[in-house]
């Protein structure tokens, strides 16, 4: 059997009924305070856990279904998970924010932001009524907006300003005389308070969550007298630690089309495959370690007669496969051979309206194209902007027709048309 | 008492006013200020310190200024939180009201609580107890962790590798928060509070976009700069008897004898200072005639220089004093009763230890011994106390 066809096996196998070390092993970094008293925990009883997920953009992106695939696997096994809406949040803002990037939201873009999450979330964790386990959904602001100073004072003496200042981001800022808030101490024990709200066992988390996750475990410990276990996730990253689709405007999302999250997948360093596959499919664990173990380390080498592009595109189409059905999987391989290789545009493109006198760089930040001015600016100096297919290195106005705006030449995501106003 | 001119009321006593003194100087000018200073309620009863800051609040009042007497019960109710070990009990609303009632007795020689411009009484629980998490968090928005940390007591303790607890941030906030519900135009303290009363000042900029002043009175402190009461074991209470009180002054050391004149008093401080020199004892009796005449009226100050003539300058038997009286509760240990006497249970202990305390003519051996009703106490060579049993 060639390797090539034995991939293809690989990769189609079905998801298998999950185990409780399964659960507990894949795409798991870390189990605190440890991983066996857990697993017998979950051995003995039903346990609760949750998840919680800060409300500050509308959008759920591929780092997210780590920890909600982690959530569907408690689904599975019968446990109690809840699904947290981080809602305080986002009503108070980040006061300390004063260049006013971070807006309060309104409680009706709260209660949208909340529907939409679960919306994308339901593409990995089951939400319907019928569900012989039925995730439950809270929002935070519930129990956080009712404390009151007395409260806090008392959860706060629990914890020191030294192991505030320990962390890396405080260190840094102090080091560049740069100030920290006073507020932004509170912000560790908030997530920790909504475990001792919920009263549950297991927080899940990406690992980068950890120093919140165990102030939990410090405050269920002291309110609840009992262990919160942490389960922190790994990251997508690839083995040099650099996370994938974290830059400006490349982050993958789970409302984005499938092509453009496919293109996403396909831009990610070869070496980030193997830790794809145990991450973001449900590709059975004993098949990702041979991917991990045998496969992709051949195919680095050039020993496996498998081109790397090849193994990426079966973790891109398993991906778009598992969060949006089969037909979508293919439709999104077909736009990605027509636009890397055939150099063709994408048959999906998203409109935007402009005016004759609207200049390249309004356009590439009304569009989304560009976070900014100076962004554009930079853009279209470095020559990687493309009107109707031809480099433009000029800013000037749009002019008389309709036409597309590109950054490169072939890509799905970074792509409009332009429509003329008249 | 006098009316003093603002200027005096600007410099007696005084040795810090933010921003500026000329700019406070001209709002008073202007207009009639309200004003305040916060008292812990956790103490049964008004000291010496506290003293210091209502003869202030006062001379403020005189010139027709509004005076506002804050109760900081907020904090005395929650205690502090980290403080595990100690058994301070919460106090309750009931005992900060009657605390509150206690203390209004103690002062009202000084402050004026019952004419057209009369003191008023706030407690910083009304507001404090309403304050949520997120108004809290706007509230800290104001202030970074740096400023804080800048603190003396802070930096002491992160060198020593101490922990500070993070809820010990939130005070100087909470209590910044108070002139902004009162809306005050000045604060009054000691001058180890000047870090707490500039978050207020911070906390009025923000909010209500107004300056707030900050008057801070000097220390009551000798050359070493160790606060006068606390060197002396005896902590001078104003719910004390004006002999107590009298003879507590008289055992300051002559090095704080003119501090205490502008500080306590509000005699001319011309010419002070040579009296002093020439006959420190004399100048001394003045100062606590002087002090007790303020908080009790002139028949006490008379009868406590008389009992302290009496007692300690001509060497009287005990049996010729009439002994002063504590009102303890049964079972009280020996060591307990002199504790409330000296001010700290370390200090009886250790006059203990020196066998300086005799119940009844006899030298006490067990510091645990429960006093009887009735019994005198003599503490050291001169205090006599008679236990009367509540």
């Amino acid at each position: 059997m060639s390797l090539e066809h034995h991939l293809d096996q690989l990769i189609s196998r079905e998801q298998e009924p999950v185990t409780i070390d399964e659960t507990l092993r894949r795409g798991v970094e870390i189990i605190l305070p440890d991983r066996s008293s857990l697993q017998s925990e979950m051995e003995q009883r039903k346990v609760r856990l949750y998840l919680g997920i800060d409300a500050t953009s509308p959008n759920l992106h591929i780092g997210h279904t780590v920890p909600l695939r982690k959530l569907r696997q408690f689904q599975d096994l019968g446990h109690e998970v809840i699904f947290l809406f981080g809602g305080f949040t986002s009503l108070i803002g980040d006061p300390s924010d004063k260049s006013a990037t971070r807006q309060r939201l309104t409680p009706e873009q709260v209660e949208y932001n909340m529907a939409t999450y679960v919306d994308q979330a339901a593409r990995i964790l089951d939400f319907s009524p019928n569900s012989p386990n039925p995730i439950k959904i809270m929002n935070n602001a519930e129990w956080l907006s009712k404390l009151t100073l007395a409260e806090v004072i008392d959860i706060q003496a629990n914890f020191t300003v030294q192991q505030m200042l320990e962390r890396n981001m405080f260190q840094e800022r102090v080091q560049a005389g740069k100030p920290i808030w006073l507020q932004e101490f509170s912000y560790p024990w908030m997530q920790g308070w909504d475990a001792v709200a919920m009263n549950v066992d297991i927080e899940v988390g990406g690992k980068d969550q950890l120093f919140n996750m165990l102030v939990g475990q410090t405050l269920v410990r002291r309110y609840k007298d009992h262990e919160k276990w942490v389960i922190g996730t790994k990251l997508i990253e690839d083995p040099s630690g650099k996370k994938m689709g974290k830059t400006e405007g490349n982050i993958v999302n789970i409302l984005d089309w499938p092509e453009v999250k496919y293109e996403g997948v396909m831009a990610w360093p070869d070496t980030a495959i193997g830790v794809g596959f145990e991450l973001i499919t449900s590709v059975p664990m004993e098949a990702v370690y041979q991917i991990q173990e045998e496969v992709l380390p051949q195919t680095l080498e050039g020993t496996s007669g498998i081109h790397p592009m090849e193994l990426k595109e079966a973790l891109a189409f398993r991906m778009v496969l598992e969060l949006d059905g089969e037909d979508a999987a293919v439709y999104a391989r077909e736009e990605f051979d027509r636009v890397k290789r055939q150099r063709l545009l994408p048959r999906r493109i998203q409109e935007i309206n402009v005016h004759a006198d609207s200049s390249f760089l309004q356009i590439l930040v009304d569009s989304n194209l560009a976070p900014n001015e100076t962004e554009a600016q930079r853009l279209i100096a470095s020559g990687a902007i493309y009107i109707d297919g031809k480099k433009e290195t000029k800013n000037r106005n749009w002019g008389k027709s309709d036409g597309t705006i590109q950054i490169g030449t072939k890509t799905i995501r970074n792509v409009r048309r332009i429509v003329l106003q008249v | 008492m006098r009316n003093l001119s603002i200027e005096e009321v600007l410099t007696r006593g005084v040795s810090d006013i933010l921003p500026t003194k000329g700019g406070l100087e001209n709002l008073m000018k202007r207009r009639k200020i309200t004003l305040y200073q916060g008292f812990d309620p956790s103490m049964p009863s008004l000291h010496l310190g506290n003293y210091v800051g209502v003869l202030k609040l006062s001379q403020f009042q005189r010139l027709g200024h509004k005076v506002i007497f804050l109760v900081g019960d907020f904090t005395g109710m929650i205690g502090d939180p980290s403080d595990k070990l100690s058994s301070r009990k919460q106090l309750t609303r009931e005992q900060v009201l009657d605390n509150a009632k206690s203390w209004k007795k103690q002062i009202e020689n000084i402050l004026d609580f019952e004419g057209e411009n009369k003191t008023q009484i706030l407690y910083n629980s009304e507001w404090s107890d309403k304050i949520s998490f997120k108004d809290l968090l706007e509230i800290t928005s104001n202030f970074t962790v740096q400023q804080m940390i800048e603190r003396d007591m802070f930096q002491e303790r992160l060198k020593l590798q101490k922990p500070i607890r993070l809820h010990e941030f939130l005070y100087p906030v909470a209590q910044g928060y108070d002139s902004v519900a009162m809306d005050v135009d000045l604060e009054i303290g000691g001058s180890d509070q000047i870090f707490n009363m500039l978050a207020g000042r911070t906390l009025m900029k923000a909010i209500k976009e107004k300056e707030k002043y900050v008057l801070a009175t000097k220390l009551l402190v000798d050359k070493e700069g160790k606060k006068v009461g606390k060197t002396t074991g005896n902590a001078l209470f104003l719910d004390s008897s004006p002999e107590n009180f009298f003879a507590g002054i008289m055992s300051f050391p002559d090095d704080v004898i003119e501090l205490s004149f502008e500080l306590l008093t509000e005699i001319l401080l011309r010419g002070l200072s040579m009296k002093i020199k020439k006959n420190p004892l004399d100048q001394k009796k003045r100062l606590a005639y002087e002090v007790v005449k303020i908080i009790w009226g002139e028949t006490e100050a008379k009868k406590s220089q008389e009992h302290f003539e009496k007692t300690f300058q001509k060497g009287e038997t005990p049996s010729e004093i009439k002994p002063l009286e504590i009102s303890v509760s049964e079972n009280i240990t020996v060591t307990d009763a002199v504790a409330l006497e000296v001010g700290s249970k370390s200090e009886a202990k250790r006059l203990l230890e020196q066998r300086a305390i005799e119940v009844d003519g006899k030298v006490v051996e067990n510091p645990k011994a429960e006093l009887v009703d009735g019994e005198v106490l003599k503490i050291g060579k001169k205090k006599f106390v008679k236990v009367v049993i509540k």
